[in-house]
């Protein structure tokens, strides 16, 4: 045990250092002219934009702008890292969060001290096929997080939501509400049903019946809920914008690169970010302004301080 | 005896979806040396692989029914529950003695399985076929025991941070058939017990069939009348009752070939021999059983055949704000892809029910008599408990009869099981005038897809529209539809498979090039 752990720790710090070396050469050469914010420095930032790098990069980059992924696990804390991992679909099509961002992900947060990292979705298409496929299954497994089921009752738990409109009660999974940290990973996809699939919509893969959701006012429900769950930290996963047949795509030529990624405490603010990378307002999607309304966040993306890096 | 054994664990396996370790199509090979199934596949004309009941007709004709003892999961199942028998009664003997099974019964069942078989029906084999039996058996009734287990041994483990282990939900169970296997399982255990391998011999008819050509086989069992000391012993161990030791009789045909009696006999005076020169002895089938090891391993496999009495509901509760009117349901069963059309289907499928216990989404479900009362047990697809995964062909490739045919994942992908049908009236969109788009989201190939929606509130909204062309009716649009009792789309059969279109793949019209700036 002890040697295992002595290597996971070298291992994470080698990565760590590594990274960051590399992060602060790049940031000392191009900082003055890559990056911008709407807000002076020294204000707390509300959403971090990156843009023009991988995934993993891109990660690095943005959680350093929010203190490191150690201003929100602290160590010995249980994590929950929950991609979209809704479809039996390969990476290329753009209907799962992208694997390498996942991996990148978790090993920040065992870098941060994290005693265990989960990771889950309730799927659409049959879920180890999904995890499998997908990729997260092998990200999952390299970076040392948990992939746990999530396709039985069981692993859910009733949860009452005060602030619901017609959501009063939600059945979510165990993991969520056992957990420290719960880190919302969702990728940004079209969704006709909901418009656009970001933040508050990836929540629909921690709850047991979503069908009910549909059935009932898909976007008051999403709404509602995101007045009950507000993840710790939210990160967009906007590298490959599948823009038609969302959201579980037919091929990758339903995709544009976009090479972003947001990262945010606000899912409402993340949320209409990704509105505006998808291509449209944020108006446009009801339960941004149906979650703006209930101050789940704030949608007025002139109101927040943005920072914004092109790698 | 080790072949026994092994055949008996693989086959269990294969209905106990022990996809783990071992691919299932893999496994299912063994399948082909079941007698009817492989006689199904023959009749069709998929002879080259079809080898098993060609094998067990040569082998009736050279030692008798090797089938019945060695291959037969029903024949070794009924073995086992001779053993543990055995175990629990007092006596721990044997005690069957020689007596004529329904010769009539025996002989009227296979003939008229014979001629239903020649006649393209397979209505009375999912009554009949010993390997079908067992296969329910073990899908209705093994199965949700095994899961039993499971789930609480992952409750154990994932409680103790290990996930290598994850529940499995029931959604195999169905009443009727259900109650036909534990009826079965009954009337095995009852037989068992009193007279042996009764069922083998008179309600069997690939028993009555090789019963017809063990007749004339040309090695057989037979009394060395110099050796016999008249103890008795061969003809309490026979669990055919076809031993008769004071006139030195062996009913040959009727003989399962389990060797007890050769087991048994302290003085080896049964012996194989040449039919026609009664003093030629061939001792190489004088294998001693072992007994012990098939004993535990099945001993494991089926305690607690009483815990089957758990019961597992479809979800039937309301999932929308508002109850639709038109009904939505197809007229006809929807077939797995692969089953060409319902006349190829009833005409090849015994109901073993492997396809059901292996379907990863569980989409595969029995009937009752929506085939038609010559057509009970036979698998559906049903919506109401999942949909057909897009990227999975499994049934096909595991059927041991030829009803579903393997197909190519290419192929499967576009057979079109039916077509999808749009109810406006029943939908959320209309109805309720919110968004929803269940069943267009999962569409696979878009031929359910959402398009604008002029509404009286001036909402912004997108209602489903469908292209039966490109549906391939795999029900992933009915399964996640919310609305009760009646769903607003469907799939209507087609009761002989189409093909569809392939999905329409299109580039997207801005250039996939990269954003040079923040559009906020």
């Amino acid at each position: 045990m002890e040697r295992r752990d002595f290597f996971k720790k070298a291992i994470g710090t080698g990565l760590i250092a590594g990274a960051a070396l590399k992060l602060t050469g790049y940031n000392a050469l191009f900082a003055a002219e890559n990056t911008t914010s709407t807000a002076a420095p020294g204000d707390k930032i509300d959403l971090v934009a990156v843009m023009g790098g991988e995934p993993d990069v891109m990660f690095d980059k943005g959680i350093a702008e929010l203190g490191g992924m150690q201003a929100f696990v602290k160590p010995g804390q249980t994590v929950v890292v929950k991609p979209n991992i809704g479809w039996d679909q390969p990476v290329e099509v753009g209907a799962n969060t992208n694997p390498v961002l996942v991996k990148r992900i978790i090993q920040h947060c065992f870098n941060a001290g994290a005693k265990e990292v989960y990771v889950f979705d309730n799927t659409c298409d049959k879920w180890m096929n999904c995890y499998k496929n997908s990729g997260i299954e092998q990200a999952v497994k390299d970076a040392g997080g948990k992939l746990v089921p999530a396709d039985s009752k069981n692993y859910y738990r009733e949860v009452s939501i005060p602030n619901g409109v017609n959501l009063k009660k939600a059945e979510v999974h165990e993991k969520i509400l056992d957990c420290d940290v719960f880190i919302n990973v969702p990728i940004l996809k079209d969704h006709k049903g909901g418009r656009i699939s970001v933040c508050m919509k990836n929540l629909m893969g921690i709850i047991e019946n979503r069908y009910w959701w549909h059935g009932h006012n898909l976007h008051q429900c999403i709404a509602d809920f995101a007045t009950y769950s507000k993840p710790a930290l939210n990160v967009v996963d906007a590298y490959r914008v599948m823009l038609k047949n969302g959201p579980r795509g037919i091929s990758s030529e339903d995709c544009v690169i976009k090479k972003s990624l947001l990262i945010s405490t606000d899912m409402v603010a993340a949320d209409a970010a990704a509105a505006k990378i998808y291509g449209i307002e944020p108006d446009e999607v009801e339960y941004i302004k149906l979650a703006h309304a209930m101050k789940v966040g704030n949608k007025n993306l002139t109101e927040l301080n943005i920072k914004r890096i092109k790698v | 005896m080790v072949v026994a054994v092994i055949f008996m664990l693989f086959t269990t396996l294969l209905f106990l979806h022990f996809n783990s370790f071992l691919k299932i199509p893999d496994i299912s090979v063994i399948l082909e040396l079941q007698y009817i199934p492989s006689l199904l596949k023959f009749l069709q004309g998929v002879t080259w692989i079809a080898f098993g009941f060609v094998v067990f007709t040569l082998l009736a004709l050279l030692f008798g029914r090797i089938y019945c003892s060695f291959i037969c999961p029903l024949g070794i199942l009924q073995d086992f529950f001779i053993r543990v028998n055995r175990l629990l009664s007092k006596r721990n003997k044997n005690r069957y003695s020689y007596h004529q099974s329904l010769k009539w019964l025996r002989h009227l069942i296979t003939g008229i399985a014979l001629v239903s078989l020649i006649l393209g029906s397979t209505s009375l084999l999912i009554w009949l076929d010993p390997y079908s039996h067992f296969g329910r058996m073990a899908t209705h009734l093994l199965q949700p025991i095994y899961y039993f287990g499971n789930n609480g041994l992952a409750l154990i483990v994932n409680h103790l941070g290990y996930y290598g282990i994850y529940r499995i939900e029931v959604h195999t169970f169905h009443w009727a058939t259900f109650l036909f296997a534990s009826f079965i399982l009954v009337l095995l255990l009852a037989l068992t017990r009193i007279k042996g391998r009764f069922f083998c011999n008179s309600l069997c008819p690939v028993g009555g069939f090789l019963s017809w050509i063990s007749k004339v086989s040309i090695f057989r069992l037979a009394f060395e009348p110099s050796k016999c000391i008249s103890c008795s012993r061969c003809e309490k161990a026979c669990k055919a009752e076809s031993i008769d030791y004071k006139n030195m009789k062996i009913d040959f045909d009727r003989c399962v070939a389990c060797y007890n009696c050769v087991d048994t006999c302290n003085v080896n005076a049964i012996t194989y021999q040449v039919r026609f020169h009664k003093k030629a002895a061939s001792n190489s089938k004088n294998e001693t059983i072992d007994s012990g090891k098939r004993q535990t391993l099945k001993s494991i496999l089926f305690a607690g055949t009483a815990l089957s009495g758990l019961s597992f509901t479809i979800d039937k509760e309301s999932f929308s704000s508002f109850v639709s009117k038109n009904p939505a349901k197809s007229k006809l069963p929807v077939l797995p892809p692969g089953a060409i059309s319902i006349t190829h289907f009833k005409g090849t499928c015994t109901a073993c029910h492997l396809c059901i216990s292996a379907c990863p989404s569980n989409v595969l479900q029995s009937t009752f008599i929506e085939f038609g009362i010559d057509g009970m047990f036979i698998p559906k697809m049903n919506f109401d408990v999942n949909y057909c995964q897009y990227e999975c062909n499994l049934c096909g490739d595991i059927c041991p009869t030829g009803a579903i045919k393997p197909l190519k994942l290419e192929d499967k992908k576009i057979t079109q099981l039916g077509k999808v049908q749009f109810i406006k009236d029943n939908c959320v969109v209309s109805q309720l005038e919110k968004d929803c788009g269940a069943c267009a989201e999962h569409c696979p190939t878009k031929a359910v897809k959402m398009v604008p929606y002029p509404n009286k509130s001036g909402k912004n909204l997108f209602i489903p529209e469908v292209n039966t062309d490109l549906c391939i009716g795999c029900g992933a649009c009915e399964h996640p539809c919310p609305v009760r009792p009646h769903k607003a789309i469907y799939v209507e059969s087609n009761p002989h498979h189409l093909l569809a279109q392939k999905p329409v793949i299109k580039k997207i019209e801005t250039p996939k090039s990269e954003q040079e700036e923040f559009p906020f």
